[in-house]
């Protein structure tokens, strides 16, 4: 598996994960109090740290783990660096993704022009950019497993 | 489409719809401007403060129609498959490119949202921001025609 790769796989995990507690946290406070109250900045900063953050870390940490591995069982480690391939899946991955930030985006614009509060129209942007990345991941995953 | 006029084996049926994409961009984009432009102007207000709804679901609707028109009558006075591997590839290399501005501009969308900024300034920003998105990928698309995918 190439760094690549495995940086998809913590990708795929990082996400949809950060995305359920912030959807919990700001949801269940927009259902309790009026949307204009609701402090959805602060947890929104976290979550998109915690995925870039995650993203690294999570990448770094299989990194070792791949190494530990290969060095419990008394062989040389081969962490694999990226090669052609994993460029024309990164950009078939990319591509992917495009359908949800398009539509996000069309979206948002629509709301804006309804001049819905800002809590919604971030909220659907976020929404949309994590279904992108876990959309644009999962094509990924399948280019790296079962090819084209 | 441009693909029409050139020779058919010099340019393949991807990349004519390729440029005639780029003509259409760039018009619709000088189109909402001038409009947007011209109505500050002629109404005596602030950008900030023109009627922009209404001319910039125009511009999406009619420059999407067109471009779906276009390809359409391209596609259907074209003989022979649509794309080849090569197209294939390329395509894929500048949507790649459109798709890391464009979630660039999301990005800095969360973040004017999240700033209070005007909603003018929001749209707008997203607005050009997926629009160069598209601008970029497109003349990355054109360059990779010419000079092969940068690796």
């Amino acid at each position: 598996m190439t760094i690549s790769e495995r940086s998809v796989w913590v990708q795929l995990v990082v996400m949809p994960v950060t995305a359920l507690i912030y959807f919990s946290v700001v949801l269940t406070r927009a259902a309790d109090m009026p949307v204009k109250e609701v402090s959805w900045v602060v947890p929104l900063i976290w979550a998109m740290s915690a995925i870039v953050g995650g993203i690294i870390l999570g990448t770094i940490a299989t990194a070792i783990g791949t190494y530990a591995r290969a060095e419990a069982r008394g062989v040389e480690a081969d962490l694999e660096e990226s090669d052609v391939r994993d460029k024309e899946i990164e950009h078939l991955g990319n591509r992917k993704g495009q359908f949800f930030t398009g539509i996000g985006t069309f979206a948002v614009i629509i709301l804006a022009m309804a001049r819905v509060d800002h809590f919604w129209i971030a909220n659907t942007m976020f929404l949309a950019g994590i279904l992108a990345g876990i959309h644009g991941g999962l094509a990924k995953l399948q280019a790296y497993r079962r090819g084209f | 489409m441009a693909s029409e006029k050139l020779d058919p084996v010099e340019i393949s049926f991807e990349e004519g719809t390729t440029y005639g994409g780029l003509v259409l961009l760039i018009a619709s984009f000088l189109a909402y401007l001038g409009i947007i432009l011209t109505r500050a102007r002629t109404d005596q207000v602030p950008l900030v403060d023109v009627a922009w709804r209404g001319p910039m679901l125009l511009v999406v609707l009619v420059s999407g129609v067109l471009y779906g028109l276009g390809y359409l009558v391209a596609r259907l006075r074209h003989r022979g498959p649509a794309e080849d591997a090569r197209d294939r590839e390329i395509t894929r290399y500048g949507d790649s490119i459109s798709g890391a501005l464009a979630s660039l501009t999301i990005f800095v969308t969360l973040i004017m949202l999240a700033l209070e900024v005007d909603t003018f300034w929001v749209v707008h920003n997203l607005f050009l921001g997926s629009g160069f998105a598209t601008f970029v990928g497109t003349a990355a698309r054109i360059g990779a025609y010419h000079e092969g995918i940068p690796s």
